[in-house]
């Protein structure tokens, strides 16, 4: 019923009256309404009714009719038209009902004439004349066509609507990557910029002023790392990788301290990466580098767990005071163990970084294990510290 | 008979699962045969079926809900034989006796309880030692029956008894 709107009974361009009956009842749904006994118009644009007292009709565009379905009458009721009707477009002229539940009306046909209308009206929504209608200044009713029409071009309409979202996404790809390009391409200029002016800065220390190279610094450092190790520079893979093992670990010193000595690969790689910016590192690389910290004797190494986790930590890590730590944690727990994932919780690590330190513990025999159905969990062992 | 007391490990959950630290795991089964003899002891169980043991509340405490894995209960089992507190019965090791005295033990106890009975030079039936009221404040009273009677033959082989066979019936004389 929210479909109805109020207008005049003039006929817009290229309207036609197609037929008309008298004795009609609007129905919201099934709901019987007051509109009654009035004179329904069907034009090839609209379905017009309007009662003898009032002045104004009410009018329901025909672009808005899904499917018309008869109902035959009965003893006590007349014989009515079902009109399913699509949802009303957004911008509509006032209606009697704002706002109705109901997804389809019915006209109820007193002074006979239904079928024949069915008919008409039929004819008429097949006919589609209100979108040959070419006329700029169209009444407001013209909005609801096109919003109307969308909705009634069948499956080749969603397609075409389908297809219309595709072109949009791929050009904002497009464009989101032409950003990228342009960022990248004066990333380039500014590394360039920056790798001579510190040359400069190095050759003529007078020439440049203070400020300027304080400002330059902190240019450079909010990048990163501000002369990062490019296989460009150095030509034997090794000494790429023996520069690399040592930015890494300049680098990664700090934050690995903070996070108590022990940082997993994986972190490392993504860490220095981000710290280098542009010039990223393939895990090979990061690897290798990693491998020779220990060759060169720098304030970090790689570890690697019987279980083959790899982890970057600290030279000076102390191995048994690691298994006391996670033996602490245990003993706050001899009731009803640890697991790996609670170890993680309460110390902030990773989970597998969680579960080395409890199987390291194992292997010290400082903590058994109780596999069940709750999964594996870890004791400080009493079979050595009570018996 | 005394409430048999569970020792701390029984309600200790890695006490079930076998622990893969070899110094671990043998304290682990030194007080899983501990608790296996005193318990078999203490409720005279004097069988272990493999495939039954699992459902015997000393490997199973269900006030912690834990069991020993049948793997586990085997590995116990094994080690118990290997200490000499279990006898397998067949080749296939899945009914052993368990010993918790050995048979030799059994034998001493046996033929004390025969002299301080003034028995020596007398016969006397097996049922009478393992069932006889006289033998009812005696550990060995109600011992199993063939437990028993190797029990009796180490007596007999160390020359301090001697049996004999009264058609379906058994006896004893000791010397």
């Amino acid at each position: 019923m929210d479909r109805w709107y109020w207008c005049g009974s003039s006929l817009t361009a290229g309207e036609v009256v197609c037929t008309t009956a008298n004795g009609i009842r609007l129905y919201d749904g099934d709901k019987r309404t007051g509109y009654d006994d009035g004179h329904l118009t069907l034009t090839n644009h609209r379905l017009l009714w309007r009662h003898e007292s009032q002045s104004s009709s009410l009018g329901l565009h025909l672009s808005l009719v899904v499917l018309v379905e008869d109902e035959a009458g009965g003893f006590t009721s007349s014989p009515k038209l079902l009109l399913h009707l699509a949802q009303p477009p957004h911008s509509k002229p006032a209606g009697p009902v704002a706002a109705s539940s109901n997804s389809f009306i019915k006209l109820s046909f007193r002074q006979g004439g239904c079928s024949s209308f069915q008919q008409a009206l039929q004819n008429a929504i097949g006919e589609r004349d209100w979108e040959k209608v070419v006329i700029p200044s169209l009444p407001a009713s013209h909005g609801k066509q096109s919003g109307g029409k969308t909705i009634h071009t069948g499956i080749l309409g969603i397609e075409r609507a389908i297809q219309a979202k595709q072109e949009e996404t791929n050009q904002n790809i497009s464009h989101a990557f032409e950003d990228l390009k342009n960022l990248m391409g004066l990333a380039k200029d500014m590394v360039f910029l920056s790798k001579s002016i510190s040359n400069k800065i190095k050759e003529h220390s007078g020439e440049v002023s203070v400020d300027d190279t304080t400002r330059f610094r902190s240019y450079l450092l909010s990048l990163g790392i501000d002369d990062p190790v490019t296989r460009e520079t150095y030509g034997s893979a090794t000494q790429y990788h023996h520069h690399l093992a040592k930015e890494i670990s300049q680098a990664l010193e700090e934050p690995v301290k903070e996070v108590g000595g022990v940082m997993l690969l994986s972190e490392v790689y993504c860490r220095i990466n981000r710290a280098r910016g542009l010039q990223l590192l393939s895990p090979e690389d990061v690897m290798h580098a990693c491998h020779l910290m220990k060759k060169f004797d720098l304030s970090l190494n790689l570890h690697t767990f019987e279980s083959g986790v790899q982890v970057v930590q600290t030279a000076g890590l102390d191995q048994d005071k690691v298994v006391e730590t996670t033996v602490e944690t245990l003993k706050s727990h001899e009731v009803d163990g640890v697991s790996a994932g609670d170890l993680a919780r309460e110390c902030g690590m990773p989970l597998l970084l969680a579960q080395e330190r409890l199987l390291q513990a194992e292997r010290c025999a400082k903590a058994v294990r109780d596999e069940s159905s709750e999964g594996l969990r870890f004791f400080p062992n009493l079979f050595f510290s009570r018996s | 008979m005394a409430e048999f007391e569970w020792p701390w490990q029984y309600s200790f959950p890695p006490f079930f699962t076998l622990q893969p630290n070899a110094d671990v795991r043998r304290t682990q089964l030194d007080s899983w045969c501990a608790l296996v003899v005193s318990w078999g002891k203490s409720n005279s169980v004097s069988q272990i079926d493999v495939t039954e043991a699992s459902s015997l509340p000393v490997f199973k405490n269900n006030a912690i809900s834990r069991a020993l894995p049948v793997d586990g209960i085997k590995v116990v089992l094994d080690e118990l034989a290997k200490r000499g507190n279990l006898e397998w019965t067949d080749k296939t090791r899945r009914r052993g006796y368990l010993l918790w005295r050995s048979p030799s033990e059994w034998g001493q106890q046996i033929y004390s309880w025969a002299q301080s009975t003034s028995r020596i030079n007398n016969v006397c039936t097996l049922y009478e030692i393992n069932q006889g009221d006289e033998s009812a404040d005696q550990e060995f009273h109600g011992l199993d029956g063939d437990i028993l009677l190797k029990a009796l033959k180490t007596l007999e082989v160390t020359g301090k008894a001697e049996l004999m066979d009264f058609g379906d019936n058994q006896g004893i004389k000791f010397l």
